[in-house]
């Protein structure tokens, strides 16, 4: 029994970690900041996580893939602009404008991947590309208008609870639950450490590497869209540029959360440990009087000291 | 050498240039005069001159991802903390200078000494100098000394000082293309472990690069902001895109080792006559950042196939 903790602790050393810095940073903000381990203030930081976190699926498994996927933030913003704007506020067309709009996002994402892994562009080239095309597209679509209320059904989902635990995260738990069981138990799982750790060696292992980045990119895609849509609903409404922290959050979470940029390492669980760590930290900003504006510094700090330790581990 | 100077690769830019003035010149008779070429000069040098940057670390087989926030950083700066006065004016414009170089040499030791990759590096840096920008400059406004701007925009003899600044960045890479620094760039970017066992202090030539990148930035920040008159938080961030946009299109290749900073202003001098084609055409400003997406893939994805099939050729003969 103890040999079994002893191994598991080995391989999950980064993960422990993060968990670890969460609990830690949290319990000494507790202690300096009263109200903010209050009720209500834990079920705004858990409903942030969520979001994060959700939007952050996808980059987790492009990255464990050794790519990046900087077309994320005006992914966010399409899916929430196209939910609000087809819905106009109501719930009765949700049942066909969510499909439509989850099938708009993976389609960004089949661009991406097709791009990557069949015509050989470099990730961060091809999805830089990708969000200055959607980024125009839709301030070309909407002339530049925000795009208006979310449906309440949508609201719901994102910040209403079943019993006293929001149901955002019950969302979040099933998903995490799902992704650990694929990345760990499936061949597919495996097969993206494979590629992140030696791209050649999967491929004249008789893994089929364009196939397996082409779906990681539409995942990407697909969660981005799921995460926007929620944003929507979180905030109540969409505008122009709401996806924007994303491009470095989304990054930052799955390196907070023990995955090594270069690839072939890290966990969905690690990513939900690092949303937990970005939500507090960034709840800890008005605390210590940091204007927002300054925000995006603290975050440059967070992932270079992210990427630091992860790559000492 | 004459035959290596016809590959298409630094032939199609001018040719694509030279058919971009024509139809312009067709389209538009009246507009193209010497007031025209100073009006464009001006819109194009901030551009190239952070493309100057940019190629220099292509080559080396790098990405500067970080230019964007040097752009915003400098331009908020100039904008919100210069003084009037013609010293304090100058002293303030090279401390900018000094800062571009700094910022940017700041990205080369997280690559040379933290060894993280290029695009991570300067994702990290993009992030807090951005940051530090918006910090200072929320919004966008600013106060700039008209003396600034005149200075910058002045046509000394009749000729725009942008069109001068443009040629005098021609000539500096047709001479440190000869300096032992430009050899090396070229050819730590043809193979960076042939370069280091032929004796090349590698990690010298990379800090040297990025801080040269940041310079560049810097002043295209520190020109954007005469040409303006204002500052933004965000200026730079479109920078990213269109730097490495304008460098493929002149035939810099993004794996390095090839290509050339002359190339890189014929690609800025692409892109931007594309953009005076779609307003000409009458497409909507908000569009705009769709095309430059699309032809950044377009041209990549052009040059990826163009590289696959030269492979497999290579491979099957």
């Amino acid at each position: 029994m103890t040999g079994m903790i002893r191994a598991f602790t080995r391989s999950n050393r980064a993960i422990l970690l993060s968990y670890g810095c969460a609990l830690l940073i949290f319990a000494v903000i507790t202690a300096i900041t009263p109200g903010f381990a209050s009720g209500r203030h834990i079920r705004v930081l858990l409903i942030d996580a969520s979001v994060v976190g959700l939007i952050a699926f996808g980059q987790t498994l492009v990255i464990i893939t050794g790519g990046i996927d900087v077309s994320i933030p005006w992914t966010v913003n399409c899916a929430a602009t196209f939910l609000t704007l087809l819905t106009a506020g109501h719930d009765h067309a949700l049942a066909s404008v969510i499909p439509l709009v989850l099938a708009g996002t993976t389609f960004v994402g089949l661009l991406n991947g097709l791009g990557i892994a069949y015509l050989d562009i470099p990730p961060i080239i091809m999805t830089l590309g990708m969000n200055s095309v959607l980024l125009g597209g839709l301030l070309g679509v909407t002339g530049g208008r925000p795009g208006g209320q979310a449906p309440p059904a949508v609201q719901w989902v994102a910040t209403g609870s079943v019993g006293f635990i929001p149901v955002i995260v019950l969302v979040w738990a099933a998903v995490t639950l799902a992704a650990t069981v694929v990345l760990r138990k499936t061949a597919f799982g495996r097969q993206l450490y494979f590629i992140g750790n030696n791209e050649n060696v999967a491929r004249f292992s008789g893994v089929d590497v364009r196939s397996r980045k082409l779906i990681v990119y539409c995942l990407s895609g697909l969660t981005a869209g799921v995460g926007g849509i929620l944003l929507a609903g979180r905030i109540g409404m969409s505008y122009l540029g709401m996806g924007d922290p994303f491009l470095f959050q989304s990054v930052i979470v799955v390196v907070l959360g023990g995955a090594s940029i270069l690839g072939g390492s890290g966990q969905y669980v690690g990513t939900v440990a690092g949303a937990f760590i970005l939500t507090i930290v960034k709840g800890l900003l008005p605390v210590f009087n940091i204007p927002t504006s300054a925000q995006q510094v603290v975050y440059g700090v967070v992932l270079f000291v992210a990427v630091v330790l992860t790559s000492l581990l | 050498m004459r035959i290596a100077k016809l590959q298409p690769r630094i032939v199609i830019p001018y040719v694509i240039l030279a058919a971009l003035i024509l139809s312009t010149a067709l389209l538009q008779p009246n507009t193209v005069s010497l007031d025209w070429l100073g009006i464009k000069t001006n819109d194009i040098l901030p551009l190239a001159l952070a493309t100057a940057g940019q190629t220099l670390v292509l080559l080396t087989g790098g990405i500067d991802l970080s230019i964007g926030g040097v752009i915003s950083l400098t331009n908020s700066l100039e904008a919100t903390r210069m003084t009037s006065g013609a010293g304090g004016i100058v002293a303030f414009t090279l401390g900018m200078l000094a800062l571009g170089a700094l910022l940017g040499a700041l990205n080369g030791i997280l690559i040379v000494q933290v060894r993280l990759q290029p695009f991570i590096a300067t994702l990290i840096t993009w992030s807090i100098y951005g940051g530090l920008a918006l910090w200072i400059l929320p919004t966008d406004r600013g106060n700039v000394p008209q003396g600034f701007i005149n200075v910058l925009l002045a046509h000394p003899g009749g000729i725009p000082l942008s069109l001068v600044l443009l040629v005098v960045l021609g000539m500096f890479w047709r001479w440190l293309r000869r300096t032992p620094l430009g050899k090396a760039i070229l050819a730590l970017g043809s193979n960076a472990k042939s370069a280091w066992l032929s004796g090349i202090d590698v990690d010298r030539v990379r800090l040297a690069v990025y801080a040269l990148s940041g310079f560049f930035a810097a002043t295209a920040g520190i020109y954007r902001t005469a040409q303006v008159a204002s500052g933004s938080p965000t200026a730079g961030n479109n920078f990213i895109l269109l730097s490495v946009s304008a460098a493929v299109i002149g035939g810099t290749s993004l794996a390095g080792g090839k290509g050339s900073l002359i190339g890189s202003i014929i690609g800025v001098c692409v892109l931007k006559m594309i953009g005076d084609l779609l307003v000409f055409s009458g497409v909507s400003s908000y569009w705009a950042a769709l095309f430059q997406g699309v032809l950044l893939i377009v041209i990549i994805a052009v040059v990826s196939v163009g590289e696959i099939v030269r492979r497999r050729r290579e491979g099957l003969s």
